[in-house]
């Protein structure tokens, strides 16, 4: 068992084998060996934890990504395509799926940061930059002449 | 979100946004232009990955280059790539303008073509004067013709593939000739036959140049195997008999026949020797082999010879073929307006709408005009004489399949077709028709937000009528379409003009890209 401590001070104790789809945390576990040390993960509060952990325990017998898959990822044409399980899991509110995706960037876990980044993907896909605005609270700072320009230059995207 | 992560993991997030939508967020604020303008490069070169318009890491010279058409020769940089491409999908989808750009009065009637899209060629064997040709695509200058000396061969066809030429030579081998500006620099090694070597050696002295060839080397058949039909896919040529369907694999960089396989078939293959070759089409992927008969449609796993998709059919009962289709997926196409003239700005879309289950005309099929693969091996589109065309996506998945056919019903005998993965050509009736598959998930178009036929399983198809090819009577001359070649930006056609008296032949390119 491996005790995982968050920025708010929780603890958590979960199986190796699910701290370990964490890179981070597989790493650090190599390099102390066998200790009952507590791992301290300032970056991340206990509520992130407990959903990520949530991902890790689920996919925890799924073979680890090697470094030849993550290469191979890209010579493949990239899929927006997400697992039913994960499809599930990710339906969140937009903090907490931002707070999922930093976690997973700072821990290292890919396929849980794929996941996260495709669902921001495909909520920005199809839309208008009014209701990109609106979806990530962005606050349109072009003067009128800047805004007729950018559009000007990027219309060939538009009109489906 | 921008001040929410740093920036990989932004640029992980736009990694899986098709080009399209990128242009939006550029224009969400200033601080999203920045960062476009900082890292556009990056963002654009992955969006081109996306579509799978480039091979991950791949220079942009190396997209730009291999095209027909001279769209992308000033291309330099990724978003002005991804530009290009979804204005060139909008001009397939009739959103643009696109014309003929010419018609070639051939000094002969040209048999079958293929385009060399690295060196802008054309390779057509012509059927009244010499055979083998090599033409500019841009001019339709002569640049090459076979050496004479070889015999005529059994029959017109030839395929291309990689720089490489294969045709018949006799009953049982099929010759190999390389791009002649490819042989001192490619890393196989030719090895021409002695007959080859002879006729080739008038023209030794020749500098190598754009457009010519030069003898590689002989596929030989396993006696008494005749090769009746082949199919090249770079590096493997394939060789079929039509009389015990038995196959003959060689690897052309090696000549060595690699493969040889008697394929399952059922007893009872009608055929009348008044539908012209029995064998219609073939076509080959890394796992299977097609073959297309006038009354038989297989695919055979490559490594076993089994079929895993056969139908043999009496000629007028197609349709009992694909039992799982009921009448209300079935579509017919929107009647065109008007015979119109060519050449001509010609482009027209049309919608896709149900199919009257009162109406039986259609029902009436006979025989399969031809099948093909999709280069990635995955999907089917088969094409019945009368005009009906299956698209099977993922034919090898037996589950779900009925959701998953799409019919469409041109109106008359089909005659030519072509498909390219994302588009099939056909010339039906007088009339040439380009339907575009746009139903990928990385299709370079967004899907359309109101699919004109959804519950028929239609999203994102359309017919584009490109040209009609029907004359007034009063001419008292026909025309005839004989071949057609799609290629990403281009439809090309080959069709002569028939009065008495008079033989006109023409090759035309409908160029997609031409205003981009």
């Amino acid at each position: 068992m491996v005790n995982l401590v968050t920025s708010d001070n929780e603890s958590f104790t979960v199986e190796k084998a699910v701290a370990s789809r964490s890179v981070l945390i597989k790493n650090m576990l190599e390099d102390v060996g066998e200790s009952d040390q507590p791992i301290p993960l300032p970056n991340v509060t206990a509520s992130v934890l407990k959903k990520v952990l949530e991902y890790c325990d689920h996919h925890k017998n799924e073979p680890m990504p090697t470094s030849e898959d993550l290469a191979a990822e890209d010579t493949r044409k990239r899929t927006t395509d997400i697992g039913e399980w994960d499809q599930k899991f990710i339906q969140v509110d937009q903090e907490m799926l931002f707070e999922i995706i930093l976690a997973a960037n700072y821990l290292d876990i890919k396929p849980l940061l794929d996941v996260g980044c495709k669902t921001v993907a495909n909520m920005i896909k199809g839309k208008t930059p009014e209701e990109i605005r609106k979806l990530f609270n962005i606050v349109n700072d072009f003067t009128p002449e800047e805004e007729a320009q950018i559009k000007k230059e990027n219309e060939w995207a538009e009109d489906r | 979100m921008l001040s929410a992560f740093p920036p990989e993991v932004v640029l992980n997030i736009l990694g899986f946004l098709p080009a399209y939508s990128l242009p939006a967020l550029e224009c969400a604020s200033s601080a999203w232009k920045h960062f476009f303008d900082i890292h556009q490069s990056i963002i654009y070169q992955s969006a081109a990955t996306f579509h799978g318009i480039a091979s991950p890491g791949s220079p942009i010279e190396d997209v730009a280059r291999a095209h027909i058409s001279p769209w992308l020769d000033n291309v330099t940089n990724w978003k002005d790539l991804c530009r290009k491409y979804i204005v060139l999908e909008k001009s397939w989808a009739g959103k643009g303008v696109t014309e003929i750009t010419f018609g070639l009065d051939m000094a002969a009637w040209i048999s079958a073509f293929k385009l060399d899209e690295e060196q802008r060629t054309i390779i057509c064997t012509t059927r009244d004067e010499g055979w083998l040709k090599v033409i500019c695509a841009k001019t339709g200058d002569l640049l090459w013709d076979h050496p004479a000396g070889l015999d005529a061969p059994v029959s017109a066809q030839f395929d291309y593939s990689h720089g490489f030429i294969a045709f018949p030579r006799n009953a049982m081998q099929v010759e190999i000739w390389q791009r002649s500006t490819d042989y001192a620099t490619s890393s196989f090694t030719p090895a021409p036959d002695a007959d080859q070597t002879t006729a080739w050696q008038p023209y030794a002295h020749i500098p190598a140049a754009r457009g010519h060839y030069r003898p590689f080397t002989v596929l030989s058949s396993l006696s008494p195997n005749l090769i009746d039909a082949f199919r090249f896919v770079f590096p493997y040529l394939l060789g079929i008999s039509e009389m015990d369907y038995f196959v003959s694999i060689w690897d052309v960089t090696t000549a060595a026949l690699v493969q040889t396989l008697t394929l399952t078939t059922p007893e009872h293959d009608f055929h009348d020797p008044r539908f012209g070759p029995r064998i219609r089409s073939l076509d080959m992927t890394q796992e299977h082999i097609l073959v297309c008969s006038i009354t038989r449609l297989g695919i055979y796993c490559r490594k076993t010879g089994e079929a895993v998709f056969q139908s043999s059919i009496p000629p007028s009962n197609i349709d009992s073929l694909f039992p799982h289709v009921t009448s209300s997926m079935e579509c017919v196409l929107g009647r065109p307006l008007a015979w119109l003239k060519m050449p001509g700005s010609i482009v027209t879309s049309y919608d896709i709408r149900p199919r009257d289950p009162n109406d039986q005309s259609s029902s009436m099929q006979n025989g399969f005009r031809a099948a093909h693969l999709s280069p990635c091996g995955n999907n089917l589109v088969v094409i019945s004489s009368h005009g009906r065309v299956y698209y099977i996506p993922s034919f090898s998945n037996s589950s779900d399949m009925r959701s998953r056919i799409r019919i469409v019903d041109m109106e008359g005998d089909t005659t030519v077709t072509a498909f390219d993965g994302k588009r099939v050509a056909l010339y039906s009736g007088s009339e040439l028709y380009c339907i575009s598959l746009n139903d990928s998930p990385t299709a370079v178009l967004p899907p359309r937000s109101q699919p004109i036929c959804h519950s028929f399983g239609f999203p994102s198809t359309s017919i584009q009528h490109i040209a009609s090819f029907s004359s007034p009577t009063e001419y008292n001359h026909n025309i005839y379409v004989t071949s057609v070649q799609l290629t990403s930006t281009s439809l090309w056609v080959h069709s002569f003009i028939h009065s008495p008296g008079r033989r006109v032949p023409r090759l035309h390119c409908v160029d997609f890209s031409r205003h981009i």
